[in-house]
């Protein structure tokens, strides 16, 4: 090379080499903003649904020992009065059945917040428990399939029963399914729970993107917060799938 | 460095080539079209090493594997959502893209010569998509950077195609430079073509295995 091309091949090394410099601090920062990003908001959604969770458990045990408590007592004193006539008699037994209804009505709602069956025998009781009261509806067949899981500490079954709960829900109430099977089974260390429905599926990219993926989101969030991974296959026409694997 | 040491960095494409080879039938489709723009460029270098060995021009065949990486990395692009905003956006890409190159080589240049007005314009337009999608990466990546294909595959376009931008413009303008000036320039290129393919063969490999699902019958 002549000086003058050797003067000009310095040059653009150098620029060369800036240019690289330049691309890797933009990397860098890319890499650092992400990073705090994700801490941030693996931190509000922890707060966010632990607060969520307080508030249910807290809602459910007022419900069942407080107003269940009082209500129990209503109904003894109501039994226990003597009517001097018939006609008192029916108005009193009447109201027994009122207080009775409600009862039942308080025990569902309490249930719905924090099923008993999730603390005392474990998520597959629970996810069947609820299977069995959605499939006293003939419109949706709920299958659950257990092929031998381990017990799972009761703090992270509520979060697999609530993303099922969710997906359960969604099935009811979007996807016009006649069948839903849920199948739970282990692999390596990982518990891995799998769900299809036959229903009207949906475009997952354009629910995302027009903001109608709140309820997803709430799923894959849950199943980040216990470490794990939420995956979701569905196209219209073809039915929903999901794909769960949390660490055991 | 000889012709055959930038024969051999040029040859670093084959480390994705095989690595993608590998792993196509376990990854997920959404990735297609970058391994398939990666196995086209490695045909493209062999054949352009078999040109260049029996003394013919290698312009026309770089000419159109420029085309088809062209359309490839904005099939990609699509599959990544960039398209996403506006219904017939990749459609208008992809003519952009073929008049831009039907443009370039008819008129402005001929086959047998390079096309650098198109490969600046066009990598000059990559680099900017690179850049968007990693910045969204930022908010909507739910896992770490450090494993996420995209974000290593949009590192390695934005590295690459600066530099080609900056190298295709002085082979545009000429410089009246001699042929150890550009010699020398093609070496820095194909430095670049090394770190960019070790990064692409680290991105394939980082690609998630195909997620399994049930079936109900």
């Amino acid at each position: 090379m002549h000086s003058k091309e050797d003067i000009l091949y310095r040059t653009i090394l150098i620029v060369t080499l800036i240019i690289g410099i330049i691309i890797l601090c933009f990397v860098l920062s890319v890499i650092w903003q992400q990073r705090k990003w994700r801490r941030l908001n693996a931190e509000k959604v922890a707060i966010e649904i632990n607060t969520l969770e307080k508030e249910r458990k807290r809602l459910a045990a007022d419900l069942h020992d407080e107003f269940g408590g009082v209500l129990s007592a209503i109904k003894f004193k109501l039994e226990s009065i003597e009517c001097a006539t018939a006609a008192d008699q029916l108005q009193a037994t009447q109201c027994v059945h009122l207080v009775l209804n409600m009862l039942s009505k308080i025990r569902w709602i309490s249930n719905e917040l924090l099923p008993d069956t999730l603390a005392h025998k474990g998520i597959i009781s629970a996810v069947t428990e609820y299977a069995d009261l959605v499939n006293e509806d003939p419109e949706l067949k709920i299958i659950v399939e257990n092929a031998g899981i381990p017990d799972i500490a009761a703090t992270r079954s509520v979060h697999i029963f609530r993303i099922l709960g969710e997906i359960i829900h969604n099935t009811v109430k979007h996807s016009n399914a006649r069948t839903l099977k849920i199948e739970f089974l282990t692999e390596k260390n990982l518990l891995v729970v799998l769900t299809a429905d036959d229903g009207k599926g949906f475009d997952y990219q354009n629910a995302m993107n027009h903001k109608k993926g709140l309820g997803l989101n709430n799923l894959q969030n849950r199943a980040e917060m216990l470490g794990g991974e939420f995956h979701l296959a569905s196209r219209p026409g073809s039915g929903t799938r999901c794909h769960i694997r949390i660490p055991l | 460095m000889n012709h055959f040491q930038i024969l051999i960095l040029s040859f670093s494409i084959l480390i994705p080539a095989i690595t993608g080879a590998l792993r196509i039938r376990k990854i997920d489709g959404t990735l297609y079209p970058f391994i398939f723009c990666i196995w086209l460029a490695t045909l493209n270098e062999i054949l352009s090493a078999i040109l260049t060995s029996a003394r013919i021009n290698t312009a026309p065949n770089n000419n159109i594997y420029v085309l088809g990486e062209a359309l490839l990395i904005g099939w990609q692009f699509k599959n990544w959502g960039l398209f996403r905003f506006y219904k017939h956006a990749f459609a208008i890409y992809m003519l952009a893209v073929i008049s831009g190159w039907l443009w370039d080589t008819s008129f402005l240049s001929q086959v047998h010569e390079i096309n650098s007005g198109f490969r600046i314009v066009w990598s000059f337009l990559i680099v900017m998509m690179s850049i968007h999608i990693n910045n969204k990466l930022i908010y909507h990546h739910r896992g770490k950077l450090l494993k996420s294909p995209i974000f290593f595959i949009g590192t390695g376009l934005i590295f690459y195609f600066t530099f080609k931008i900056f190298i295709e413009a002085f082979l545009l303008y000429g410089l009246e430079a001699g042929p150890a000036f550009y010699k020398s320039l093609f070496v820095i290129l194909a430095w670049i073509n090394l770190f960019t393919n070790l990064l692409f063969a680290y991105a394939i490999l980082c690609i998630p295995k195909k997620i399994y699902y049930i079936e109900l019958y």
